[in-house]
């Protein structure tokens, strides 16, 4: 068995996925997603990447990479660099999608999707304005949890949710742990628990 | 999740088997699952197309899919949580002491 056929909802959210990160987001152009996106990529097969001159696309790189390293400083770190926390945001929502889709078809034995070239614009500016910190390092509309991590950005947050609930559980279905999706509830946790110990996060 | 979603459908499962290679995760197919989520996640191409087909035998081309796509969520949520600061909550906590794991300082809660 070479490949798995994906099913088209995976297919499809994967497609709007790819879609997103060569489109204009809230603080940076389709095109600079792109770039970053790309950049994102390489690193995983280069991690040595991260220590690029560009502050924005080291971040997307150690984000890639060795997101378990970051601390509070390092949203400090990266206004000073110039990057604000918007785009600190927006990236991170960006490149931890990037790695989902990469992740699941790598495993089903399909091809990375190509990314598509750069739809025309500029940023968007939509922003949540009623986001704070409250509790994590970004502000977010709520406490800073798995559901509001990248709630200041509305569109990383939109697509956040769109890929959890396809890929694994919707915020809601999250209730039923007798859920059966190919595998038992407690088997897909078996997966995610094996998943985030090897990324060294202790969520 | 693992262990509220064994204790709630009475499916027994030992946690041990997250860290322990050599202990049983109790679970249907579970150390295919471990195999495959370990391939993919450190991205191993010599170790994968095994994984993905002992899987498949094991628990069927469905299974494989959602083993895929749940692993990619977790890579996207565990990068998220990393990168916002959540801190890990008490119980979590008490879990990672059972399995010997040591949680950096910054991610206590207060």
């Amino acid at each position: 068995m070479s490949a798995i056929t994906i099913p088209e909802p995976e297919a499809s959210v994967i497609d709007r996925s790819i879609r997103s990160f060569v489109s204009p987001g809230a603080t940076l152009s389709g095109e600079q997603r792109r770039s970053l996106a790309e950049i994102s990529r390489a690193s995983m097969a280069d991690p040595d990447l991260i220590d690029r001159a560009d502050p924005l696309e080291s971040l997307a790189v150690r984000f890639t990479v060795a997101a378990h390293t970051l601390r509070s400083n390092d949203v400090a770190a990266a206004e000073r660099d110039g990057i604000p926390v918007a785009t600190y945001v927006e990236v991170l929502g960006l490149v931890a999608r990037l790695v989902a889709v990469d992740t699941f078809c790598f495993a089903v034995g399909a091809d990375a999707p190509v990314l598509p070239s750069a739809a025309e614009g500029g940023p968007t500016g939509v922003v949540a304005t009623e986001a704070t910190i409250d509790g994590g390092w970004v502000p977010t509309v709520g406490p800073a949890w798995p559901p509001s991590a990248l709630s200041l950005i509305p569109a990383e947050d939109e697509a956040l949710h769109d890929l959890h609930g396809v890929f694994y559980l919707s915020m809601e279905g999250m209730a039923d742990f007798d859920a059966d999706r190919g595998l038992h509830r407690t088997q897909m946790e078996l997966v995610a628990a094996r998943t985030s110990l090897l990324n060294e996060c202790f969520f | 999740m693992l262990r509220a979603s064994g204790n709630q459908t009475d499916r027994p499962n030992d946690l041990r088997s997250l860290v322990d290679p050599l202990t049983d995760p109790l679970l249907a197919a579970g150390p295919e699952l471990l195999a495959f989520t370990d391939a993919a996640i450190l991205h191993d191409p010599d170790e994968m197309p095994e994984a993905r087909l002992e899987l498949a035998a094991s628990a069927g081309p469905d299974a494989v899919v959602r083993a895929a796509a749940v692993a990619g969520n977790f890579q996207m949520m565990n990068r998220l949580l990393d990168g916002i600061g959540v801190k890990i909550s008490r119980h979590a906590m008490t879990l990672a002491n059972e399995l010997g794991l040591t949680v950096p300082a910054h991610l206590h809660s207060k």
